[in-house]
């Protein structure tokens, strides 16, 4: 598999649409899974999902394999979720209140730490999937949403209380 | 409450992939601006175009133009292809004044010339009207190419019939 994504990655290159089409077939449910994940949105998860693959075709030209393909896009793909979590940020600032349960999806089947993790208070939620589920540092995760590096272990810390709470519940 | 192992067990057991619930492509691929070619291509493409339209149509104005559609169609930038459109059209405005202008004898077959240039004249204007909404248009440009190219054709054969004449 391997190979074949680095042929497509070599085809995408110089412009194959559908050598893209196969790139996107193939990493379309792990992008938007960071999506979702830390904007607990559905459409929004779209939005961002779409929004990284047209940045992973534009920054293609540059990408010369010194990473994996994946991994490349996954730091596409968290780097464009987190700019729109930092919009979604500006506006829970309007508002002065932080909607514990916004875009909170109650999908039967989904397992109960992703509904919980969707459930989180929006900072805490971010730095936990960066964190825990991403492999980003808290010095990274601070740079990245904007925030103190202490606050984002401290929100870590209360992301894992409150899911450890919530899933005793059930 | 569950421990801290048990988190960590259930984290450790998330699906890494989430299966977007539409088909997101469609709108996706809308939004890919097809690949520009290397800027070496463009200079050659260039190159080659002005060779042929410079070198080769003025002396012998009753040739065809060289310029073939393989070598706009080789290349998929538009920046190229309205470029060797210029220059085709500067060679057609060069051509229309200093043959059509010095035509004594309008040969049979060719009494409604100015008619049919206007005609082309006027599918021209439409064109260009239409790039000005899409100036990335290959298709539009690659058209407007063709009908450059069907006037000097055409000038080329009404001036090498009335020299015959």
């Amino acid at each position: 598999m391997q190979q074949q994504v680095e042929t497509w990655v070599n085809q995408a290159k110089k412009g194959d649409q559908q050598a893209f089409y196969q790139l996107y077939h193939q990493f379309k449910g792990r992008v938007y899974a960071i999506c979702l994940r830390l904007l607990a949105d559905r459409g929004q998860a779209e939005d961002a999902t779409q929004e990284a693959f047209v940045r992973a075709w534009q920054q293609l030209p540059g990408f010369r394999g010194d990473s994996s393909f994946s991994t490349w896009l996954h730091s596409i793909s968290s780097r464009t979720a987190v700019d729109l979590w930092r919009k979604n940020k500006v506006m829970r600032l309007v508002v002065d209140e932080e909607p514990e349960e916004q875009g909170y999806l109650d999908v039967p089947e989904m397992p109960q730490l992703e509904q919980a993790i969707l459930r989180l208070p929006a900072q805490a939620r971010a730095v936990f999937v960066l964190f825990a589920l991403e492999g980003y540092q808290h010095n990274e995760i601070a740079e990245l949403l904007g925030i103190a590096e202490g606050s984002s272990k401290a929100q870590y810390h209360r992301a894992r209380q409150l899911l450890r709470s919530w899933l005793d519940e059930n | 409450m569950k421990t801290e192992q048990q988190l960590d067990a259930l984290i450790s057991q998330l699906a890494p992939e989430v299966e977007p619930q539409r088909d997101l492509w469609p709108e996706l691929s809308e939004r890919l601006v097809p690949r520009r070619q290397p800027v070496y291509r463009n200079w050659l493409g260039v190159a080659a175009a002005a060779v042929l339209t410079f070198w080769f149509w003025p002396q012998q104005p009753a040739i065809e133009p060289q310029l073939s559609f393989e070598t706009a169609e080789s290349t998929d930038d538009s920046r190229l292809l309205l470029a060797v459109s210029q220059q085709l059209q500067q060679q057609l405005n060069a051509e229309q004044t200093r043959q059509l202008k010095g035509l004594k004898q309008v040969p049979e077959g060719f009494t409604d010339w100015s008619r049919q240039l206007l005609i082309w004249h006027k599918a021209q204007g439409q064109i260009e009207l239409a790039l000005q909404f899409q100036p990335d248009d290959q298709k539009l440009i690659q058209q407007l190419q063709r009908i450059q190219q069907q006037q000097l054709s055409y000038i080329a054969k009404l001036v090498k019939t009335s020299e015959l004449t």
